[in-house]
Protein backbone atom coordinates (compact mmCIF):
# COMPACT_ATOMS: atom_id res chain seq x y z
CA UNK A 1 0.00 0.00 0.00
CA UNK A 2 1.43 3.59 -1.21
CA UNK A 3 2.48 5.15 2.03
CA UNK A 4 0.42 8.98 2.34
CA UNK A 5 2.98 11.74 1.65
CA UNK A 6 3.06 14.63 4.03
CA UNK A 7 0.06 17.45 3.41
CA UNK A 8 -0.73 14.81 0.15
CA UNK A 9 -3.45 16.65 -0.84
CA UNK A 10 -7.45 14.77 -0.06
CA UNK A 11 -8.76 15.50 -4.00
CA UNK A 12 -12.55 14.52 -2.71
CA UNK A 13 -12.79 16.85 0.38
CA UNK A 14 -10.90 19.64 -1.19
CA UNK A 15 -13.29 19.44 -4.39
CA UNK A 16 -16.46 18.86 -2.43
CA UNK A 17 -15.81 22.38 -0.71
CA UNK A 18 -15.15 24.09 -3.51
CA UNK A 19 -18.10 22.80 -4.84
CA UNK A 20 -20.07 23.97 -1.81
CA UNK A 21 -18.94 27.59 -2.28
CA UNK A 22 -19.74 27.79 -5.88
CA UNK A 23 -23.04 26.46 -5.27
CA UNK A 24 -23.54 28.67 -2.38
CA UNK A 25 -22.70 31.81 -4.05
CA UNK A 26 -24.56 30.57 -7.32
CA UNK A 27 -27.64 30.14 -4.47
CA UNK A 28 -27.38 33.77 -2.87
CA UNK A 29 -27.23 35.15 -6.42
CA UNK A 30 -30.33 33.45 -7.52
CA UNK A 31 -32.27 34.26 -4.03
CA UNK A 32 -30.59 37.54 -4.01
CA UNK A 33 -31.96 38.85 -7.20
CA UNK A 34 -35.34 37.75 -6.08
CA UNK A 35 -34.91 38.88 -2.37
CA UNK A 36 -33.18 42.06 -3.13
CA UNK A 37 -34.00 43.42 -6.17
CA UNK B 1 -35.98 45.11 4.50
CA UNK B 2 -38.99 43.44 3.85
CA UNK B 3 -40.23 40.28 5.79
CA UNK B 4 -38.88 38.37 3.30
CA UNK B 5 -34.97 39.24 3.12
CA UNK B 6 -35.37 39.38 7.29
CA UNK B 7 -36.89 35.64 6.54
CA UNK B 8 -34.12 34.42 4.81
CA UNK B 9 -31.29 35.67 7.22
CA UNK B 10 -32.61 34.39 10.21
CA UNK B 11 -32.58 31.45 8.61
CA UNK B 12 -28.88 31.30 7.59
CA UNK B 13 -28.72 32.74 11.49
CA UNK B 14 -30.38 30.04 13.43
CA UNK B 15 -28.63 27.14 11.11
CA UNK B 16 -25.26 29.25 12.07
CA UNK B 17 -26.06 29.17 15.23
CA UNK B 18 -27.64 25.76 15.97
CA UNK B 19 -24.19 23.94 13.90
CA UNK B 20 -21.96 26.29 16.41
CA UNK B 21 -23.79 24.74 19.59
CA UNK B 22 -23.57 21.34 18.36
CA UNK B 23 -19.64 21.57 17.32
CA UNK B 24 -18.88 23.63 20.73
CA UNK B 25 -20.95 21.70 23.10
CA UNK B 26 -20.74 17.67 21.43
CA UNK B 27 -17.50 18.04 19.24
CA UNK B 28 -15.54 19.88 21.70
CA UNK B 29 -16.19 20.17 25.11
CA UNK B 30 -17.79 16.55 25.35
CA UNK B 31 -16.34 14.10 23.14
CA UNK B 32 -12.90 15.66 23.05
CA UNK B 33 -12.67 16.97 26.90
CA UNK B 34 -15.51 14.75 28.51
CA UNK B 35 -16.32 18.33 30.24
CA UNK B 36 -19.49 16.52 31.55
CA UNK B 37 -21.41 13.22 31.47
CA UNK B 38 -24.73 12.48 29.50
CA UNK B 39 -26.87 9.70 28.65
CA UNK B 40 -25.49 7.17 25.77
CA UNK B 41 -29.25 8.07 24.13
CA UNK B 42 -28.09 12.26 24.68
CA UNK B 43 -24.84 11.34 23.79
CA UNK B 44 -25.84 9.75 20.25
CA UNK B 45 -27.98 13.17 19.85
CA UNK B 46 -24.71 15.39 20.64
CA UNK B 47 -22.84 13.50 17.83
CA UNK B 48 -25.76 13.31 14.98
CA UNK B 49 -26.03 17.07 16.11
CA UNK B 50 -22.69 17.47 15.26
CA UNK B 51 -22.05 15.70 11.98
CA UNK B 52 -24.26 18.55 11.01
CA UNK B 53 -21.33 20.87 10.68
CA UNK B 54 -19.56 18.57 8.07
CA UNK B 55 -16.92 18.18 9.63
CA UNK B 56 -16.86 14.55 9.22
CA UNK B 57 -17.20 12.24 12.58
CA UNK B 58 -17.66 12.71 16.52
CA UNK B 59 -14.53 10.30 17.09
CA UNK B 60 -12.66 11.57 13.69
CA UNK B 61 -13.08 15.12 15.22
CA UNK B 62 -12.42 14.96 18.94
CA UNK B 63 -9.04 12.11 18.51
CA UNK B 64 -7.35 15.30 16.40
CA UNK B 65 -8.55 17.60 18.69
CA UNK B 66 -7.04 15.65 21.67
CA UNK B 67 -3.51 15.60 19.53
CA UNK B 68 -3.85 19.11 19.06
CA UNK B 69 -4.11 19.60 22.89
CA UNK B 70 -0.72 17.36 23.46
CA UNK B 71 1.02 19.17 21.05
CA UNK B 72 -0.15 22.45 20.79
CA UNK B 73 2.23 24.89 18.25
CA UNK B 74 4.92 21.98 18.17
CA UNK B 75 6.05 20.21 15.04
CA UNK B 76 2.94 17.80 15.52
CA UNK B 77 0.36 19.94 15.96
CA UNK B 78 -2.38 19.45 13.01
CA UNK B 79 -3.16 22.98 12.57
CA UNK B 80 -0.82 25.41 13.79
CA UNK B 81 -1.26 29.12 12.62
CA UNK B 82 2.99 29.17 13.92
CA UNK B 83 4.24 26.19 12.98
CA UNK B 84 2.47 25.32 9.59
CA UNK B 85 1.33 28.76 8.39
CA UNK B 86 -2.33 30.62 8.32
CA UNK B 87 -3.50 29.06 5.02
CA UNK B 88 -2.94 25.47 6.07
CA UNK B 89 -4.36 26.22 9.98
CA UNK B 90 -7.58 27.87 8.30
CA UNK B 91 -8.33 24.60 5.89
CA UNK B 92 -5.42 22.74 4.67
CA UNK B 93 -5.48 20.12 7.33
CA UNK B 94 -8.77 18.98 6.64
CA UNK B 95 -7.99 18.46 3.28
CA UNK B 96 -4.72 16.76 3.78
CA UNK B 97 -4.89 12.97 3.38
CA UNK B 98 -2.66 12.21 6.21
CA UNK B 99 -5.44 13.53 8.81
CA UNK B 100 -8.20 13.03 6.57
CA UNK B 101 -8.07 9.20 6.43
CA UNK B 102 -9.87 7.12 8.56
CA UNK B 103 -10.01 7.99 12.82
CA UNK B 104 -7.34 6.67 14.51
CA UNK B 105 -9.75 5.04 17.74
CA UNK B 106 -6.43 4.62 19.50
CA UNK B 107 -6.67 8.56 20.61
CA UNK B 108 -10.24 7.95 21.75
CA UNK B 109 -10.51 4.63 23.31
CA UNK B 110 -12.79 5.89 25.73
CA UNK B 111 -15.99 6.64 23.19
CA UNK B 112 -14.87 3.71 20.67
CA UNK B 113 -16.29 1.07 22.71
CA UNK B 114 -20.31 2.27 21.40
CA UNK B 115 -21.03 0.79 18.35
CA UNK B 116 -23.53 3.63 17.77
CA UNK B 117 -20.90 6.28 18.00
CA UNK B 118 -18.43 4.19 15.12
CA UNK B 119 -21.63 4.15 13.05
CA UNK B 120 -21.77 7.86 13.01
CA UNK B 121 -17.98 8.43 12.93
CA UNK B 122 -18.32 6.16 9.95
CA UNK B 123 -21.54 7.43 8.22
CA UNK B 124 -21.27 11.14 9.08
CA UNK B 125 -22.52 11.66 5.95
CA UNK B 126 -26.03 10.47 6.45
CA UNK B 127 -27.50 12.97 9.12
CA UNK B 128 -26.32 15.78 6.86
CA UNK B 129 -27.86 14.71 3.80
CA UNK B 130 -30.80 13.27 5.32
CA UNK B 131 -31.70 17.29 6.64
CA UNK B 132 -30.89 18.82 3.12
CA UNK B 133 -33.18 16.22 1.57
CA UNK B 134 -35.95 17.49 3.86
CA UNK B 135 -35.52 20.82 4.07
CA UNK B 136 -34.79 21.31 0.00
CA UNK B 137 -38.57 19.09 0.03
CA UNK B 138 -40.19 20.09 2.70
CA UNK B 139 -38.98 24.13 2.72
CA UNK B 140 -37.88 24.61 -0.86
CA UNK B 141 -34.43 25.34 -2.77
CA UNK B 142 -34.54 29.01 -1.49
CA UNK B 143 -34.58 27.73 2.18
CA UNK B 144 -32.01 25.42 1.26
CA UNK B 145 -29.98 28.12 -0.10
CA UNK B 146 -29.73 29.71 3.01
CA UNK B 147 -30.31 26.89 5.74
CA UNK B 148 -28.16 24.52 4.48
CA UNK B 149 -25.51 26.45 1.87
CA UNK B 150 -25.00 29.88 3.63
CA UNK B 151 -25.35 28.62 6.85
CA UNK B 152 -22.70 26.07 6.58
CA UNK B 153 -20.18 28.02 4.58
CA UNK B 154 -20.44 30.75 7.51
CA UNK B 155 -20.02 27.96 10.66
CA UNK B 156 -17.21 26.36 8.42
CA UNK B 157 -15.37 29.83 8.03
CA UNK B 158 -16.30 30.89 12.33
CA UNK B 159 -14.56 27.68 13.13
CA UNK B 160 -11.46 27.40 10.74
CA UNK B 161 -11.11 31.18 11.62
CA UNK B 162 -10.72 30.48 15.57
CA UNK B 163 -7.76 28.54 14.34
CA UNK B 164 -5.70 31.22 13.33
CA UNK B 165 -7.17 33.81 15.45
CA UNK B 166 -7.00 32.29 18.76
CA UNK B 167 -3.40 31.62 18.26
CA UNK B 168 -2.44 34.90 16.92
CA UNK B 169 -4.65 37.91 18.46
CA UNK B 170 -5.55 38.52 22.17
CA UNK B 171 -4.84 38.46 25.43
CA UNK B 172 -2.76 35.60 26.94
CA UNK B 173 -3.95 35.31 30.86
CA UNK B 174 -2.02 32.22 31.48
CA UNK B 175 1.24 31.37 30.47
CA UNK B 176 0.58 27.78 28.53
CA UNK B 177 3.47 26.38 26.37
CA UNK B 178 1.53 26.94 23.29
CA UNK B 179 0.64 30.81 21.86
CA UNK B 180 -3.40 30.34 22.46
CA UNK B 181 -4.98 33.72 23.17
CA UNK B 182 -8.64 34.81 24.70
CA UNK B 183 -9.75 36.45 21.52
CA UNK B 184 -13.19 38.61 21.89
CA UNK B 185 -14.04 38.32 18.70
CA UNK B 186 -13.80 34.33 18.45
CA UNK B 187 -15.61 34.41 21.46
CA UNK B 188 -18.48 36.47 20.23
CA UNK B 189 -18.61 34.49 17.17
CA UNK B 190 -18.41 30.93 18.28
CA UNK B 191 -20.78 31.36 21.60
CA UNK B 192 -17.73 31.36 23.95
CA UNK B 193 -15.56 29.43 22.36
CA UNK B 194 -12.64 32.17 21.62
CA UNK B 195 -11.62 32.04 25.58
CA UNK B 196 -8.88 29.87 23.90
CA UNK B 197 -5.93 30.51 26.45
CA UNK B 198 -8.48 29.83 29.54
CA UNK B 199 -9.10 26.66 27.47
CA UNK B 200 -5.61 25.56 27.17
CA UNK B 201 -4.34 26.13 30.17
CA UNK B 202 -7.68 23.98 31.66
CA UNK B 203 -9.31 22.06 29.18
CA UNK B 204 -11.60 19.76 31.27
CA UNK B 205 -13.34 22.52 32.32
CA UNK B 206 -16.90 23.05 30.51
CA UNK B 207 -16.44 26.21 30.92
CA UNK B 208 -13.84 28.19 29.04
CA UNK B 209 -15.29 31.56 29.83
CA UNK B 210 -13.42 31.61 32.96
CA UNK B 211 -15.04 35.15 34.77
CA UNK B 212 -18.53 36.64 34.52
CA UNK B 213 -17.33 38.96 31.47
CA UNK B 214 -16.12 36.55 29.58
CA UNK B 215 -19.68 35.60 27.97
CA UNK B 216 -19.69 31.40 27.55
CA UNK B 217 -23.22 30.94 26.07
CA UNK B 218 -22.10 27.26 25.22
CA UNK B 219 -21.57 27.02 29.10
CA UNK B 220 -24.84 28.46 30.23
CA UNK B 221 -26.21 26.03 27.62
CA UNK B 222 -24.49 23.46 29.35
CA UNK B 223 -26.32 24.40 32.71
CA UNK B 224 -29.36 24.75 31.20
CA UNK B 225 -28.79 21.38 30.29
CA UNK B 226 -27.86 20.17 33.66
CA UNK B 227 -31.14 21.89 34.65
CA UNK B 228 -33.24 19.88 32.71
CA UNK B 229 -31.37 16.78 34.15
CA UNK B 230 -29.93 15.75 30.36
CA UNK B 231 -26.06 16.11 31.36
CA UNK B 232 -24.35 16.04 34.78
CA UNK B 233 -21.19 16.07 36.66
CA UNK B 234 -20.28 19.34 34.56
CA UNK B 235 -16.74 19.93 35.39
CA UNK B 236 -15.95 23.01 36.61
CA UNK B 237 -12.93 25.37 36.70
CA UNK B 238 -10.92 24.73 40.36
CA UNK B 239 -10.85 27.79 42.52
CA UNK B 240 -6.97 27.80 42.31
CA UNK B 241 -7.25 28.67 38.33
CA UNK B 242 -9.47 30.81 39.25
CA UNK B 243 -7.08 33.16 41.40
CA UNK B 244 -4.27 32.50 39.96
CA UNK B 245 -5.90 34.12 36.60
CA UNK B 246 -6.95 36.55 38.37
CA UNK B 247 -3.59 37.24 39.79
CA UNK B 248 -2.16 37.32 36.39
CA UNK B 249 -5.12 39.86 35.91
CA UNK B 250 -3.32 42.16 38.42
CA UNK B 251 0.50 42.15 37.52
CA UNK B 252 -0.27 42.05 33.74
CA UNK B 253 -0.90 38.71 31.47
CA UNK B 254 1.29 36.06 31.79
CA UNK B 255 2.91 36.66 28.29
CA UNK B 256 2.16 38.82 25.42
Amino acid sequence: MKAVEANEIDTFSATFVVVFHLAAIAGILWTGVNLFF
Amino acid sequence: MDGRQSFFLSIALVSYVVRIWAMSTGYHRYFSHRAFRTSRFFQFLLAVAGTLTIERGPLWWAAHHRHHHRCADQEDDIHSPTVQGYFWAYVGWMHCKKYSAATDYTRIKDFSRYPELLWIDRYYVVPPLVASVLIWVLAGPAVFVWAVLVGTIIQWHALFGSNILCHLLGRRRFDTPDTSRNNAVSAVLLLGEGWHNNHHYYPGSARQGFYWWEVDLIYYSIKLLEKCHLVWDVREVPEDVLLRGRYHAAVGSAAQ
